[in-house]
């Protein structure tokens, strides 16, 4: 029994971890209350609008911060 | 040993998962069908058949959606009587959000409920707003997602296309 306790422990978390994986991503029609404004990292569009010039122009990043990110999107 | 089957254990789950997600139906390919609630009964893609059908999915927080929408009424109005209709697919959870949408943005096109997610799912949206042209048979032709004005009028080009092909031969053809 003290043997199989751990093992048990391991299964459980496995298993856990495993249907962890099925809730991961949000789907483009799923993202309701995460496309509100109030979910951006940077809330004002200004300071915003300056974080993103700045990081775009140091990492030559591939079309800015936005693209597969926050929004809907769709741009 | 334990550990690489700790890893098969958490990984294979993961990899049925993945595989599990439904792909996107192809141009060319029937559109997929649905039943869902309207705010008249029960709205479904194949009672449109014989119709050239713009399916649109939708919601209150997608702002490109509210851009679309006096686009998508415009076209319901120039071209309903020539066997075509907008069919408007609302994926809030929140039917109430939905509802003070379309107060807002008044239109005369059918609209659905899908809080679920079930017809969005099926469609596999790659994201939103997302559009199909569905042609007479109920075939789809179109695939489109997002909405700029500068694409419009592409999207409307295909739709006088599909307009123009000749209706199917009558019901058991």
């Amino acid at each position: 029994m003290r043997r199989i306790l751990p093992l048990l422990g391991l299964l459980l978390l496995a298993g856990l971890a495993g249907s962890g994986c099925v809730m991961s991503r949000v789907q483009p029609w799923e993202r309701d209350l995460l496309a509100e404004p109030e979910m951006l990292p940077v809330p004002d569009p200004l300071e915003a609008g300056i974080d993103d010039h700045i990081y775009f122009s140091k990492e030559t990043a591939h079309g800015g911060a936005t693209v597969g990110g926050g929004g809907c999107g769709c741009n | 040993m334990r550990w690489s089957r700790l890893l098969l254990s958490v990984a294979l789950p993961c990899l049925l998962a993945a595989t599990l997600h439904s792909a996107a139906p192809a141009t060319g390919q029937a559109a997929p069908d649905f039943n869902l609630s309207g705010r008249q009964g029960t709205l479904s893609l194949s009672q449109f058949r014989g119709q050239v059908v713009l399916l649109d999915f939708w919601a209150s927080w997608c702002a490109p959606c509210a851009q679309s929408f006096p686009w998508l009424e415009s076209l319901q109005q120039k071209y309903h009587g020539q066997g075509f209709t907008v069919l408007g697919v609302n994926v809030d959870k929140d039917r109430r959000k939905a509802e003070a949408f379309l107060g807002k943005h008044r239109v005369s096109f059918p609209v659905a409920f899908d809080p679920k997610g079930v017809a969005a799912a099926a469609y596999a949206l790659p994201g939103m707003p997302s559009s199909y042209l569905v042609d007479r048979t109920g075939g789809l032709r179109v695939c489109h997602t997002g909405f700029r004005q500068e694409e419009a009028a592409g999207l409307e080009k295909a739709l006088r296309e599909l307009l123009a092909e000749p209706a199917p031969a009558k019901e058991g053809q």
